[in-house]
Formats: structure tokens, sequence, C-alpha cells
């Protein structure tokens, strides 16, 4: 592996007790980024990371604040940015050969990203369709999805479940695309099998990485486990029964660029570059063609 | 919409499979649970009828948002004008107006109509925006306008200028602000606005109501309210509900009712029926005490009305996905996926790699690249100078310029140049001069390029997009120094 990850201490996982409220029920997939916070604490118990919601943003209603705005305006260190910046460079790539795009997003919530990134191909003005699927396990914001979006016939939301993609045949979508959701289901390999096999091109992930050797698990509520951070050897490994395919961490893209990101903790410490330290939010790519060869640093054949 | 109770305090949305837990919700989100869901169900029940899916509707009576919307309509209905704002003081997402525009979908009255929210939440000012400005931007039936109270209920203004009426939403908020918002209405001189409240009253005097998050006050009486309209010029009227969509919100304990209040300044003949009771001084008609009202006033000739069967929220039938996907089948495989827009473009994803971990000293390079010999595509140099928010603005502009001159002015690619200089410029404090696009096409001759005919008329065009800061033209002329100075 010639990935390089610094290490850091391994922590202690809890999830933090005034935060561990359950709001939703009847999800196999719980979203942890939408419905709580984790906080990571080191040997000597101290808080060194906080994984959560900005305050006051709770369930879905964060997502339409993004509605609103103009794409450029926002800031390039959020997460939302990365993510369908990202996912745009794949689209450009992939529209030098195609004009009709199909991408499902596991987790589409309110449909967010689609917005976001219809806005920039128009502005661009790429020549190319969109057919893009999302699916939700919340039912509110599949029917606010749909609402949103309700004259758009190139946008198309379900009730499903991430883990479960039988409906679609293999090869259904160019694209698959998945903001911090695929490495939150219960059988992670399960819904990494699920989510290379339905895509033809690429599969794009956002995700929070583990720097260590080990995944952070967390064990949720009626003893169920998730592995909330995976490493990158642990993807790998779940995507080995797909090779050969071709697999970059995108999080080494220029417009990702880290900002000196600075938190502070409850006891009133500051915490700089804690992604640098300690979690990476990964934005992934699992391709079976190389579509980048010029990025030939950033390269790994599975194989 | 109807919500039942479930398990104390977690309330189950009947339609939907989420259940709502009260007590890890604060009240903004409170309210704004019942009101999306309303405004949901309104833009539905509006597209079904504007498809034909739904032609003769009838009402189940228990959606305040349709009363409220109801009454509205009475009373700007009886009070014609030429121009009519209505203007909500305590709104969220619009339920109210989304109420409005189903009425007006019912067959209601084509008058024009212009909605101003005040809006005390700002979270809730990103959901008003998302319907109203965003999404329905193709919905201009009734004209819509917003100000955000930054976390003040409305600013109660008076009212009069230029609003046929007022409407206070206080369900869900403790209604002890309704005596503020009456005196601060009804105490100018000048003719106000009228007030269209909805309150929850006592029917008694003395009744302390508790709410989920724990909060206890004593609720308004209509004894004080007929006392507080004693002596005054205005006449109120009120109109009691039960047994509605949000009754089963809030698990209070006490004796009350919900209650719609009008209030206007002097006599109101033109005002009629709906169910309405005077309340207040005698001299204006109304009894001198309300007797308590226990009975439920039950309304039938609403504008509109619907069939108790709701729409449900279920997306349209799922396509056949193996029919769907063979559809868009094609084979990638064949292609040749190394060829890049330039030979170059690699330099900009190299940025931030560990290879040049510093990306000014990376764009340094990329300035340094010989003209002749270029190192980044066009498309990679607009890129950068879009995207990389590090770099100085005239490195930037003159990046963009290099690429239109790289391009020979390919039409669409100066439209992006021109949007994107607009981005690239516009700064949040920026006030949004317009700047010529005359101006731009000025600056061309001076690197070099001359404008062909049909670029030039392009950039006509564009001219109505691009806004940019009043100093654009400045930094610009600057850039272009630089950039003239670095070809040498």
């Amino acid at each position: 592996m010639s990935y390089e990850i610094k290490p850091g201490a391994k922590p202690s996982v809890r999830i933090s007790s005034e935060d561990a409220r359950v709001r939703a029920t009847g999800a196999d997939i719980i979203a942890l980024d939408r419905y709580m916070a984790i906080e990571f604490k080191d040997e000597a118990n101290k808080l060194f990371h906080r994984y959560g919601l900005p305050e006051g943003a709770q369930n879905f209603k964060h997502y339409l604040r993004y509605f609103g705005r103009d794409c450029y305006e926002m800031n390039a260190g959020m997460v939302k940015f990365n993510f369908v910046f990202s996912l745009l460079f794949v689209v450009r790539k992939l529209s030098i050969h195609r004009k009709r795009i199909s991408i499902l997003e596991i987790g589409a919530t309110l449909g967010e990203n689609y917005y976001l990134l219809r806005k920039l191909i128009r502005r661009e003005r790429l020549p190319v369709e969109l057919d893009y699927v999302g699916i939700d396990l919340d039912a509110n914001a599949v029917a606010l999805a749909g609402e949103l979006h309700h004259d758009d016939e190139h946008f198309r939301i379900l009730h499903a479940d991430g883990s479960d993609l039988s409906r679609f045949p293999d090869q259904s979508f160019d694209i698959v695309t998945s903001n911090g959701v695929v490495n939150y289901v219960k059988d992670p390999k399960l819904g990494f099998g699920e989510a290379m096999r339905v895509s033809q091109f690429c599969l794009h992930l956002q995700a929070l990485i583990s720097p260590g050797e080990e995944p952070y698990w967390v064990t949720y509520q009626g003893g169920l486990e998730r592995a909330v951070a995976p490493t990158i050897d642990y993807l790998t490994d779940l995507m080995r029964p797909f090779a050969p395919l071709y697999f970059y961490d995108l999080n080494k893209f220029w417009w990702n660029s880290d900002r000196s990101r600075k938190t502070e903790t409850s006891d009133g410490n500051i915490l700089e570059d804690i992604d640098e330290k300690m979690m990476n939010r990964k934005i992934l790519m699992f391709t079976r063609y190389e579509i980048f060869p010029e990025l030939y640093f950033l390269k790994l054949n599975v194989e | 919409m109807k919500l039942s109770r479930h398990a104390g305090l977690f309330v189950k949305i009947r339609g939907s499979e989420s259940v709502v837990h009260f007590g890890a919700i604060n009240l903004a989100d409170l309210k704004i649970v019942a009101d999306l869901y309303e405004v949901v169900l309104f833009r539905k029940l509006r597209r079904a009828l504007s498809n034909g899916l739904i032609s003769q509707a009838e009402s189940s009576g228990a959606s305040l948002g349709l009363v409220l919307a109801s009454a509205v309509t009475r009373i700007i209905g009886a009070r014609p004008r030429s121009a009519t704002t209505i203007t909500h003081l305590n709104e969220t997402c619009g339920p109210l107006l989304e109420a409005l525009r189903l009425l007006r979908a019912g067959g209601g009255r084509e008058a024009r109509m212009h909605y101003r929210a005040f809006i005390p939440n700002l979270e809730h000012v990103r959901y008003f925006r998302a319907f109203n400005e965003v999404i329905a931007e193709t919905e201009p039936d009734i004209t819509t306008d917003w100000i955000s109270t930054k976390g003040r209920l409305g600013p109660v203004p008076i009212l009069a200028a230029d609003t046929t009426l007022a409407v206070v939403d206080l369900f869900k908020t403790d209604s002890s602000s309704l005596f503020r918002i009456l005196d601060r209405q009804f105490s100018a001189d000048a003719e106000s606005a009228p007030l269209l409240i909805v309150a929850r009253v006592a029917l008694e005097s003395g009744i302390e109501v508790t709410d989920v998050t724990g909060l206890s006050y004593v609720l308004p009486s209509l004894a004080q309210i007929a006392d507080w309209c004693e002596g005054r010029e205005v006449t109120a009227s009120y109109l009691l509900l039960e047994d509605f969509d949000r009754d089963f919100l809030l698990p209070f304990e006490g004796r009350y009712s919900v209650c719609l209040l009008y209030v206007t300044v002097g006599k109101d003949p033109e005002f009629r029926g709906f169910g309405f009771r005077a309340i207040g001084d005698s001299r204006h008609g109304g009894t001198q005490l309300p007797a308590v009202v226990e009975t439920v006033t039950r309304q039938r000739n609403y504008d509109l009305s619907f069939n108790a069967k709701l729409p449900h929220f279920e997306a349209e039938p799922e396509p056949d996905w193996r029919a769907w996907a063979e559809e868009r089948a094609w084979d990638p495989a064949p292609l040749n996926w190394s060829g890049g827009p330039s030979p170059g473009d690699p330099f900009v994803f190299a940025v931030r790699s560990e290879k040049t971990p510093d990306v000014m000293e990376c764009f340094a390079q990329l300035a340094r690249v010989d003209v002749d010999a270029p190192q980044l595509g066009s498309f990679g140099l607009l890129q950068t100078a879009v995207c990389a928010t590090d770099l100085p603005i005239v490195d930037r502009v003159s990046m963009m310029l290099r690429a239109v001159e790289r391009e020979n002015g390919d039409p669409m690619l100066v439209e992006f140049l021109a949007r994107n200089l607009h981005d690239a410029t516009k700064t949040r404090r920026s006030g949004g001069t317009a700047t010529s696009l005359a101006d731009l096409v000025r600056v061309f001759p001076a690197i070099g390029w001359t404008t062909p005919a049909s670029t030039a008329s392009t950039l006509r065009e564009a001219a109505g997009i691009m806004k940019a800061s009043p100093d654009f033209m400045i930094r610009l002329e600057a850039a272009l120094d630089e950039f003239n100075e670095g070809r040498g």
C-alpha cells in the first residue's frame, strides 16, 4: 500500500450522552451525521475531536440552507462543496463522451447535491443531461425532496435502503455516489458491494476515514455496531472482489485544500488541523477505467 | 394533515413513518415540523387541482391553514383595493401563503396579491426561500418578499401605508405577547391595518398552561381581550376553533381554545360572517363581556374544500429499472480515457499533492509558464481562476484573460468567463454595481487579442448577467498591467 496517512493515537470512541437521543426509528442505516454527534476522546479521556453538526443544525433542515445560495459563495472548506465539486469533476470527464449521465445517490436526503450539481453544470454550459435517482431512508425527507423537485423530470427520489439495491440491475448507473452514508450501513461489505454492482463507470464516495490501522467502530443503542470511520485498507479490501479497478483519493485534489480548521473543545482548548492529526474526511473514487491517467501518483490498482 | 399523540412526547405524523420526539427538539423546530408538512400537503393538492386529478374537493374542516386562509380571503374580499398586501408578522416556511395559493387554484379570486413575510427564525428564512424563491420561481401568482427579524417576533410595525391585512400566528408561541402586539398596532392615531391573530386563549381567566418544554404561562382570556377593547375605537371579532389539525401538537393542561382574533380600527361594517363573533365595546355592537363559549364553532363555507381522503406522499410508480437501465446502456470500455483537454492540466490536479504541497508555490509556477508553450489548457486556467480563492484577484483575472486569448474568443467560453468574472470579483459587501461589458471588451485589445464581432455581440448579451463590484475595473486594469509586464 503506497498510501500514507499520518498516524495518530488510537482513540476511544463514545457517543456523547446528551446527543445520543434517538430522533428517528425504523432505519437500518443510522445516519449518524444527521441525528447525533460523536465525540472522540484519547486515552486520557480528553476530547480531541467532536464530529457532529454545527450548533443548532438538526435533522435535515440544515441541508436547506444550501438551496438558496449561490454555489460559488460556498466556503471551499465545506464538506458539501468538496463533494459536489469532485462529483462535477467526474461528470465533466464523462461529458466528453456521454451526453446523458445517470447518477444514483445513496442517502440523497433533499436532493441538495443534485441541485448544486445541476446548477454548476448549467453554469458551465456542459452539454449533458442528468438522470438523477436518489434514495433515502427518511420518509419525510423523501416526501420533501419529491416536492422540492416536483417539476424536474430528471430527478427521482425513492424511499429505499442503501444496503438493498436489488431493484436495480447490474451497472444501471454511470455514477453511484454517496456522501458519508455507505460506510454507516449495517453490513459495509454488502453496502459497498451493492453500490459497486450497480455502478458502471464510477463509484464516488465521501467518507470519514480512520488514519489508524483499525476502523473506528461505534456501538449503537441496541448493540448494533457501525464502522463510522473505516481505514483505507479496510475499504480497498471490501472493493477487492470488483478488481480490476482504480482507486483515487480525491482528498489530494487542489480544490480540497485543507484550511487550518480550528475547533474549540469544551474545556476551552483550541484544536488545529484536526483532520491532519486524527480524522480525514476523504473523497474516494473507485472506477473500472483509468479516467485520470495523469494522476499517476494518486492511482492505486487494487488488483 | 392530522397529527396524533403517540406515547407521550412522541408524535407520529400520519402518512409518514417518522416519529417526532418533541422532547428533543426546540420550539422553533416544533413549529416548523407542522408547517413544513402543511406546505408540502398544500402544494401537492394545488398541483393535483391544476392537473385535474382532483376536481370536486371538500374540506374535513380540520386544517388551521385553510381556515386562516379562508378568513384572510374573506377579509380582503370585503375590503377591495387596487393592490392587496398581506403581511405575516410571524412566518415560518409559508403555510398560509400556500393555503392562499391553494384557494386560488380552487377557483378563488384572481386579484393581484403581494405577500410579505417577517420571519424571526433564520432557519425558517431558508425554508421560505427554498419554497418561494429558488424552487417555486415559476409560480408568480402571488408575489412575495421576506424580511428576517433575527430572532425577534415581528417588529409589529404600524402597518397602514401599504398593508391590507396583517396576520400574526401565535399558535405555538407564548400568547402573552398578544396584548403587546395589539398595543403597538392600535396605539397610533393614524389608521392602522386590521390585524388577524391566531392565538390560544382561555375561556376563563387565569388558565395556566405548561407546554412540553416545561414552560408555564397564563393564557390571555376572552374577558381580558374585551377589557382591552374597552374605550378603544376598535372592532374585535373572534372565532374559536376546536379539534383541528394542530390541536394535538402541544399537549397542554388546562381549558383553552384556539382563537382567530380579528381587530380593526373603528367600525368595520364591511366584514361580515365567517362565524366571527363581536367582542369588546358595546358601542360598536359587541357584547359587553363575551360569554364562555364551549361549543365548537364549525365552519362549512370555506372557499375551497377538499375530500377527506388526502393525497398521500408516495412518489409516482417506480419505473421498470431493467428497461430504464437498458435505455441508457452504453459501453465505456472502448473509449480512450487517457486523452485530456490539455497536456498541462495535470498541473491543476497536482496542486496540493505530496510533490507540491504549497499551493502558492504551485500557482507561482503556473504564472511563470510561457504563453507560447502553454502548460495549462484554457479550461484548466478558467477552473483555476474560478476556484482558487486563495489567489489574489489579479492572478485570477489574468488567468481568465489568458484562457480567453487562447481560445480565440469562443462565444460560450467568453460567456462562461463573463459569468465567472462576476463570481471572482463578487464579495459579500459588493453593492452589485453593473459594469459595462463594453469596458471588458475594451481591455481585450490591450492584451493583443482582437475581439471578433460575433464575440462582441455575445459579450453584450452577457452584460445583463454580469455585475461586478465598483472597483472591478481598477483591479482588472491592474491585472492587465501585471500581465503585460509578465509578457515583456
